[in-house]
């Protein structure tokens, strides 16, 4: 039996410890709003996150198909893009995904019913997501310069079409002015 | 040697220890915080202590006295200001407020809690103004004003937008802008602003508008949209520029005639100024509807404010007319009157076209753009198309300023339908008076604190992403002109199919004129629905 | 460490009474210097803080508004939400007065979640508060019975009502129930939820667990000690006659009861249980949103320095003109004028 068919039926599980564990990356004052309030409204940051990761769990342990991933991929990376967290920080939660499944798969490790190959399979895979994680983490990070120049550039538009019409404060006080 | 972090420790291991709020020092991360004001901007607003620093430094080359300062600031705003008095006493930090800030929701840090926002400026309040905090210290909730405070202040009431939202949960009415606003004028004393505010400052009180644009340049500008607007629509607008004996001065944010998308706005405006014949002028003196002012301290609001009626009583007009802008019109609404009024002078506001008295402006003499058009579609003046809109899937934000300031709901909403045929609502908790914040009002919308904006700003793309899925939305609309900028830029991120219209844009769009050649492309130079293919066929 | 500070804080009260009855015997202090000072204290402090409110002009008009202003006639208003005259300002201060509006709003709407309606009412804060401040009253009013003779019918009525139940004999008050639960759930609530820990001062503990030591204390008294509420009344009524003397064999546990009481009273103007006068004055709420309609006067307003438009145009003047734009000067010989850039 594979890892994904034992894991199937405890994804819930699999959820809720992932989540826990996402969230607590935050400041506690933080990590309680985030998981406390269900409102998507109220709370979009942790209510993304939580819908995100369970979009993602679902096609992994699926299918895995990589359309269907990378929008709720997407979802929670932008959000982590801006959180003020160095990348290593942002994209750390994708690993853990190992170490909680060597967990609630620990009986049936033991039994037997896992095997290392199995495991080494499913960390390659989790390796593979984090890998795109990445990707669409520098995507955000590009979007987000693109977005700075635009908004610089929207800003001034239409005097860029006609030069020298700004007048500037001067230096000094005692400059003169114009001309 | 450090060992390389395992991804656990990286993705568990938060980083500040669990400390009371009142002793933590603020980190300057880049991305948090907005550029110190140049020396030469707060010279030329008239603001104190100019100099060149950097909130990143650790000396801040406050004034050797700076405690004073505070202190004497601080008592002269307690006896100034009943608000101030009241909202440091009697908050009993129940917590309603604190899921309400749009900081606090998109970064979780405690201190955006507007109770703890609050509590900043309380904690120093009670140490010297309050007999329980002299005797007690900490106990009473009192702490000593260090620098380190300071820096907090700055930090923290530079990312408040005071927005007013927690203002509507509260069971008591303390209303964190106020706090701010007041925070922020003490910050003032010691010469510590932002640059975006100082620069704007500075060159809305020499050149009339914030970005500093000249008399010339301005009517160019405006001159410049009338040839857009003739090479869409095959009408000729003839704008008009500080003319005496006009009926209506027209004042909106300098916004609207240079930066996109607001230049659309401004069309619209033109275009339905021309269809009613409306006896109206701009000023370049008074150019600029916005008030960065309000960012720094109620003096230089007053101080910005003040052109406005100035310009009116020396054109002689009747009355005035406000385009599409949030705080200029809370400004408006709860401040002009009182510092610059009585407005005696000018007459109660009439529409020319329909006779309408507008009873609500009888003071002020200042009517909302929105209000106008509202009353030319209510009476029938406007000859209207809004299938020219129906490529659009419109939802509609509500302003902070015009909504928790003001109270204006109905009328833009009226306005939209009137001209869109497809409209849909976000969800109850994120519109009208509980409306988010674009993340980037009161001064905040500039480059370096983009991340922050991103942050402050999810819970409104997040509402948007939301009827976006839902109904297909493609176009949000709003009345307020750094929300015109600031919520393209939020899309762009968060939900980049929708784009961003000024309601105005969209009447210019819908507006049936006299005169007009067919339209095939709105006012952006797009192809209007079911004019794509003739489009095609020309090239 | 705040709740901890505020626990002993009260625990060190209901000693302090304590020794002082069993040890000391110093019934007269505390049975009648301490409840007038605190009196004293309490009325002095109030006056105080409402006059130093009050001192404080209102220079602006700022009301939050939270419905629909008032424009055409058209256009339906929300008068509650947005009143436009002091009427309705009056019927937004009932509403939060006594209903407390604004806590009400607190509120999430119901959302969707998958295919199943999902619901969730926020509104404890709300219930938690209005119970606590209604059963308060109504225990505030029960006690007027002591002070009173013969004891007017609304506080007998009351009485009645509020023991209905009749559970057990004396009838136990719903309001005791209720204030202790009341006081119980804000108090867990301020432990267990940590933004709100955070946010917590001694003076947010403090206050509660006075509180609940007082309905403890009290609720003693009557169902379990069985002090002689004949001697309490007479206590009571020379107190608020000026001619009291020290009962003998009261319990003392009336007298902790009683020391709690003073130091919630005396405590009273010097914390933030002043927000019950500060409601009143604040401008956020008691302003109708009409200054657009009528002009609010700043009692304190002073002229500023505005840029002129001759200034403007002293400056400007030269592109004015070549741009085409009125100007009220032509340009004198000589050049333009230099614009001085900040104030002399």
């Amino acid at each position: 039996m594979s890892i994904e068919n034992l894991l199937l039926p405890r994804k819930k599980e699999l959820l809720k410890s992932w989540f826990d564990l996402f969230v607590r990356a935050y400041a506690p004052e933080a990590a309680v709003m985030l998981k406390g309030e269900s409102n998507q409204f109220a709370n979009p940051v942790g209510q993304t996150s939580l819908s995100a990761m369970a979009d993602i769990l679902d096609e992994f342990l699926n299918e895995c198909r990589i359309d269907k991933i990378l929008p709720p991929l997407g979802r929670i990376i932008r959000i982590r893009a801006v959180q003020d967290l160095a990348p290593s920080r942002a994209l750390a939660f994708i690993f853990l995904l190992k170490g909680l499944v060597r967990q609630i798969l620990d009986g049936e490790t033991a039994a037997g019913k896992v095997s290392h190959a199995d495991l080494a399979e499913f960390d390659e895979r989790v390796d593979g997501l984090a890998l795109a994680a990445m990707d669409i983490y520098s995507k955000c990070r590009d979007s987000l310069y693109e977005i700075r120049i635009g908004e610089i550039k929207n800003r001034t538009n239409r005097l860029l079409l006609k030069a020298q019409i700004i007048a500037e404060v001067p230096e000094h006080k005692s400059e003169r002015h114009d001309n | 040697m450090a060992k390389l972090p395992k991804p656990s420790e990286l993705a568990l291991d938060y980083t500040l220890p669990k400390k009371g709020w009142m002793d933590a020092a603020v980190d300057f991360r880049p991305g948090t915080w907005s550029h110190a004001a140049r020396a030469k901007n707060l010279e030329a607003a008239g603001l104190p202590n100019a100099r060149q620093w950097s909130p990143a430094d650790s000396d801040w080359k406050l004034p050797s006295n700076w405690k004073q300062i505070i202190f004497e600031g601080m008592r002269e705003r307690l006896e100034k200001f009943r608000s101030l008095r009241i909202f440091m006493d009697i908050c009993v930090r129940c917590g309603a407020c604190a899921d309400k800030c749009h900081f606090y929701l998109g970064s979780g840090d405690p201190k955006n809690m507007p109770v703890l926002r609050s509590e900043l400026l309380r904690s120093i309040y009670r140490g010297e103004f309050t007999l329980a905090g002299k005797i007690m210290g900490s106990i009473a909730g009192a702490r000593e004003l260090t620098e380190n405070v300071i820096k907090e202040w700055f930090y923290y009431f530079f990312q408040c937008t005071e927005c007013r939202r927690c203002s509507v949960f509260c069971p008591f009415g303390i209303d964190t802008a106020e706090i701010t606003m007041i925070g922020r004028e003490l910050l003032n004393l010691l010469g510590l602003n932002i640059d975006w505010i100082a620069g704007s400052v500075a060159n809305c009180r020499h050149t009339g508008n914030h970005l500093g644009i000249q008399p010339h340049a301005f009517k160019n500008m405006i001159e410049f949209l009338a040839d857009e607007i003739e090479a869409v629509s095959g009408v000729r607008v003839q704008p008009t520029f500080n003319r005496k004996g006009a009926e209506i001065l027209f004042i909106t944010p300098s916004g609207d005639a240079f930066a996109d998308p607001g230049t659309y706005t401004m069309m619209g405006y033109l275009m339905l100024f021309h269809e009613m014949g409306l006896d109206y002028t701009f000023s370049t003196y008074a150019s600029e509807g916005g008030n960065f002012g309000m960012f720094t301290s109620h003096e230089m609001m007053k101080r910005l404010n003040a052109k406005m009626y100035a310009e009116a009583g020396r054109l002689g007009v009747k009355w005035l007319l406000g385009g599409e802008c949030g705080h200029m019109w809370r400004a408006v609404n709860q401040y002009m009157d009182t510092m610059n009024g009585p407005a005696d002078f000018l007459e109660v506001p009439k529409s020319p076209v329909t006779g309408t008295i507008f009873d609500n402006a009888a003071s002020t003499k200042m009517v909302h753009i929105v209000e106008f058009t509202a009353d030319l579609i209510r009476n029938g003046k406007l000859k209207l198309d809004p299938a020219r809109n129906d490529n659009l899937v419109m939802t509609y934000h509500d302003s902070c300023n015009t909504s928790r300031g003001m109270g204006f709901f109905e009328e833009p909403r009226y306005v939209i339908k009137s001209v869109c045929n497809k409209f849909h609502e976000m969800p109850p908790e994120t519109i009208r008076e509980q409306t988010f914040c674009c993340g980037s009002g009161s001064g905040l919308n500039n480059d370096e604190f983009i991340e922050m904006r991103m942050r402050g700003g999810l819970p409104r793309a997040n509402a948007v992403r939301h009827v976006e899925e839902r109904h297909g939305v493609n176009a949000l609309s709003c009345i307020c002109a750094i929300d015109r900028s600031a919520l393209t830029t939020l899309m762009d991120y968060w939900v980049p199919d929708v784009t961003v219209y000024g309601v105005h844009e969209l009447v210019g769009n819908a507006l049936v004129m006299k005169g007009e050649s067919e339209r095939t492309s709105d006012l952006r130079g797009d192809p209007l629905p079911g004019m794509e293919a003739s489009e095609d066929e020309n090239i | 460490m705040n709740f901890i500070m505020s626990l002993v804080a009260v625990l060190a009260l209901v000693l302090t009474a304590f020794l002082g009855i069993e040890a000391a015997g110093l019934r007269t202090f505390f049975s009648m210097a301490v409840p007038y000072v605190a009196f004293t204290l309490f009325i002095a402090g109030t006056v105080y803080r409402v006059l130093a409110w009050a001192s404080s002009p209102v220079p602006f008009r700022i009301p939050t508004t939270a419905g629909q202003q008032k424009t055409f006639p058209w256009i339906k208003r929300n008068r509650f939400d947005n009143p436009a005259n002091k009427k309705e300002v009056l019927g937004r201060m009932i509403l939060e007065v006594l209903l407390f509006r604004s806590l009400f709003r607190n509120t999430k709407a119901e959302i969707e979640k998958g295919p199943k309606l999902y619901y969730q009412w926020e509104k404890w804060l709300w219930v938690g508060g209005l119970a606590l401040h209604y059963s308060f009253l109504v225990i505030l009013l029960r006690h007027l019975r002591f002070f009173t003779e013969p004891v007017p019918f609304f506080v007998q009525a009351l009485g009645g009502m509020d023991s209905f139940l009749q559970v057990g004999l004396p009838g136990i008050y719903i309001s005791d129930s209720v204030f202790m639960l009341a006081v119980i759930y804000l108090l867990v609530r301020r432990l267990i939820i940590p933004t709100v820990r955070y946010i917590s001062l001694p003076g947010d503990y403090f206050p509660l667990i006075l509180m609940l030591a007082i309905g403890v204390t009290g609720i003693l008294t009557r169902y379990f000690t069985r002090v002689d509420l004949l001697k309490v009344k007479q206590l009571a009524l020379g107190l608020a006659k000026f001619q009291s003397s020290a009962p003998e064999q009261v319990g003392t546990i009336f007298y902790i009861h009683l020391l709690l009481v003073c130091t919630l009273i005396a405590y009273f103007p010097f914390s933030k249980l002043m927000h019950a006068g500060g409601i009143f004055l604040s401008p956020t709420r008691n302003l109708p949103n009409d200054s657009r309609i009528r002009r609010h006067v700043n009692p304190w307003d002073y002229p500023v320095e505005v840029q002129t438009y001759a200034e403007y145009e002293e400056r400007f003047r030269e592109k004015m003109i070549e741009a085409g734009l009125p100007v009220a000067k032509e340009i004198a010989a000589g050049g333009p004028a230099v614009y001085p850039l900040t104030k002399k």
